[in-house]
């Protein structure tokens, strides 16, 4: 049904009704890329639309191949993320200001668009922060395993089929074992009372005891106040580089600035951070206990 | 209640770099603390791939050699203070991601260097040596009196420019962590070994003049290094740099029995294409295979076996 709506050509008629009864904003509103239009009708979107429709299904590839979403289901987000943009008279260009790149506007409704249809597919499921850290074949692992199920062989096995690996397998297998145990997602269709349960961070955390809830509590406390202390810049650079495990390329392109700089500043941060909490009387010891680590 | 979410307009105008001032502080600040800085961090990282398989027509932005300033930690006294947990970061507190970044940025010794291990590209003779382990990234004592290949003075030069760059790699490495760790007489035995290389490369004499003054003026030396290293990647030829670069760091890993550096993907790829490259001598070929087997494999590292396979690599590719 997607595809013939996509598909579907917009009749002079038609077209002549909307342009006449639709909501369009005025013009000094809305820009094509670099440049103003008077008053966009629907032919100038649809036409804006197919202009864009290559990098619309590039970006929802790309966040899919990142997202170890594969197949039949990428082919399907392919087809979600084009009806996003084209639903309710090409409604997401009709909003767009020209205050940014027109690209970049798509490119973040389409990611967002993944978030809300992997949501509904497979619950809040979320790449663990080591899984991050590890790289792609760590993550694509954690989603083949614990969130559709798959035996470790068989997760290898599909992603050799996808060409997505070189490591060997017993590289892989002390990959995964450096993965946090997760408790299997299960399929929302067959139990919509999921919708009330809390999210599954237990992959980054250790269950929390009464006992022990009130040190974390503190031990957050005081990591909340040196994070508030930091310029914006660096909340970004410490909460994504430490706590997402996220590349320094990515961070780069949130700040717009230089990769090299910013490891020497994470760096930096990190040593400076770490002396505000000493100095607030966090021990590392609280931090382990914490996350019921064992003394390295 | 809970949050309401950014327009998306507004973080393309973030990504794009065309939100300024307090604005951009604002927005910033908000996603660091919310439910969405993980979609803000994916956008980013989607549309970085995407752009180097398509890249923009025009670049309209040109911030990206911006705000590369260190900020000092403290605010002015007027900043308030921080809400309740609960209400601070997210609608709901998630301990486990909060509690595991409080463990990365106070505990040395939990992960310290996985993140970057994992992400960062091998294209910079400086990144060598942030595979280390933080508490080691300094020169160990003593290093620069035990060199592995001979030094080749006086008149002529039987160096070859792969050799060459593989020496200047494996000094630029030695004197990165000199000056990291304020070792002034080794960085200053380095720099003078690497002008002295360098000044028999045609073209190279600004180059030489950077690596002979590091040790005066402003900025700091250790800022000076990294543009430093590019243009000796580039000069010499970034492969054979590189190689030199990672060698030298492997062989002080080796020393201090680091073996997390050998088991960072950069380092295992590395390994893997020096185990499966042909034309080197039938010595560092089984130098190379067995590092690989050492790394990859289950038992403890052979230490000593190690530290002599990496000798025998770097004097065979620096001679």
């Amino acid at each position: 049904m997607l595809f013939c709506l996509l598909n579907q050509a917009v009749q002079p008629a038609e077209l002549m009704q909307f342009t006449l009864t639709g909501t369009l904003k005025p013009s000094s509103a809305r820009r094509h890329s670099s440049s103003a239009v008077s008053m966009p009708d629907c032919t100038d979107l649809r036409d804006l639309f197919e202009t864009h429709q290559a990098w619309i299904r590039k970006v929802a590839e790309i966040t899919c191949r990142r997202n170890s979403v594969w197949g039949d289901d990428a082919e399907d987000f392919v087809a979600v993320a084009m009806m996003r943009v084209v639903e309710d008279d090409f409604a997401v260009l009709r909003q767009f200001q020209g205050k940014a790149e027109l690209r970049t506007y798509l490119g973040t409704v389409v990611v967002r668009r993944f978030y809300e249809w992997a949501r509904q597919r497979w619950g809040r499921w979320r790449p663990s922060a080591l899984a991050e850290q590890l790289g792609q074949p760590a993550k694509h692992l954690e989603a083949l395993v614990y969130r559709d199920g798959y035996s470790l062989r068989e997760a290898i096995e599909v992603l050799r089929c996808r060409g997505v690996l070189t490591e060997s397998d017993s590289e892989l297998a002390r990959l995964f074992a450096q993965i946090p145990v997760r408790s299997p997602q299960r399929d929302r269709a067959q139990s919509p009372l999921m919708d009330d349960l809390p999210d599954d961070d237990e992959a980054d955390g250790a269950v929390l005891d009464a006992e022990r809830e009130e040190r974390c509590r503190e031990v957050m406390e005081v990591l909340f106040r040196a994070l508030s202390r930091l310029e914006p810049d660096d909340q970004v650079l410490v909460r994504g580089r430490f706590g997402e495990g996220r590349s320094v390329a990515d961070i780069a392109r949130v700040l717009r600035c230089e990769q090299m700089p910013l490891y020497r500043r994470s760096e930096r941060l990190r040593n400076e951070i770490r002396a505000f909490m000493e100095s607030a009387g966090v021990r590392p010891d609280d931090v382990r206990e914490c996350l019921g680590l064992d003394e390295a | 209640m809970k949050e309401p979410r950014s327009e998306p307009e507004q973080i393309a105008q973030l990504l794009d770099g065309r939100l300024q001032g307090p604005e951009r502080a604002r927005l910033l600040e908000r996603l660091a603390t919310s439910d969405e800085f993980r979609e803000l961090l994916e956008t980013a990282a989607v549309l970085r791939e995407a752009e180097e398989e398509d890249p923009p027509e025009t670049l309209t932005d040109q911030r990206l050699g911006g705000s590369a300033v260190p900020r000092p930690l403290a605010r002015p006294a007027a900043v308030q203070p921080p809400p309740a947990i609960d209400r601070l970061y997210g609608w709901r507190a998630r301990p486990g991601r909060w509690l595991r970044l409080a463990a990365v940025l106070a505990v040395a010794a939990l992960a310290p260097l996985l993140w970057w291990r994992g992400n960062a590209r091998l294209d910079h003779p400086g990144v060598p040596t942030l595979l280390l382990a933080r508490s080691e990234a300094e020169l160990p004592p003593g290093w620069t009196e035990r060199p592995v290949w001979e030094r080749t003075l006086g008149a002529g030069d039987p160096l070859g420019p792969a050799a060459r760059a593989v020496r200047a790699g494996a000094l630029h490495t030695g004197l990165v962590l000199a000056v990291r760790g304020g070792d002034a007489a080794q960085a200053a035995r380095l720099r003078a070994q690497l002008v002295e290389l360098l000044d028999r490369v045609p073209g190279t004499a600004s180059l030489a003049a950077r690596y002979r003054e590091l040790g005066t003026g402003s900025p700091p030396a250790a800022e000076r290094l990294e543009p430093a290293g590019k243009e000796l990647a580039a000069a010499l030829g970034a492969d054979n740099v590189l190689w030199g670069a990672w060698l030298e760091a492997a062989r002080i890993a080796a020393a201090r029995r680091d073996a997390a550096f050998f088991r960072a993907r950069q380092s295992r790829t590395v390994l893997e294409r020096a185990a499966e490259q042909r034309g080197r001598s039938d010595p560092s070929q089984a130098a190379a295979t067995r590092l690989r087997a050492s790394v990859a494999g289950e038992a403890p590292m052979d230490w000593p076996g190690v530290q002599r396979d990496l000798d025998e690599l770097l004097r065979a590719a620096a001679s």
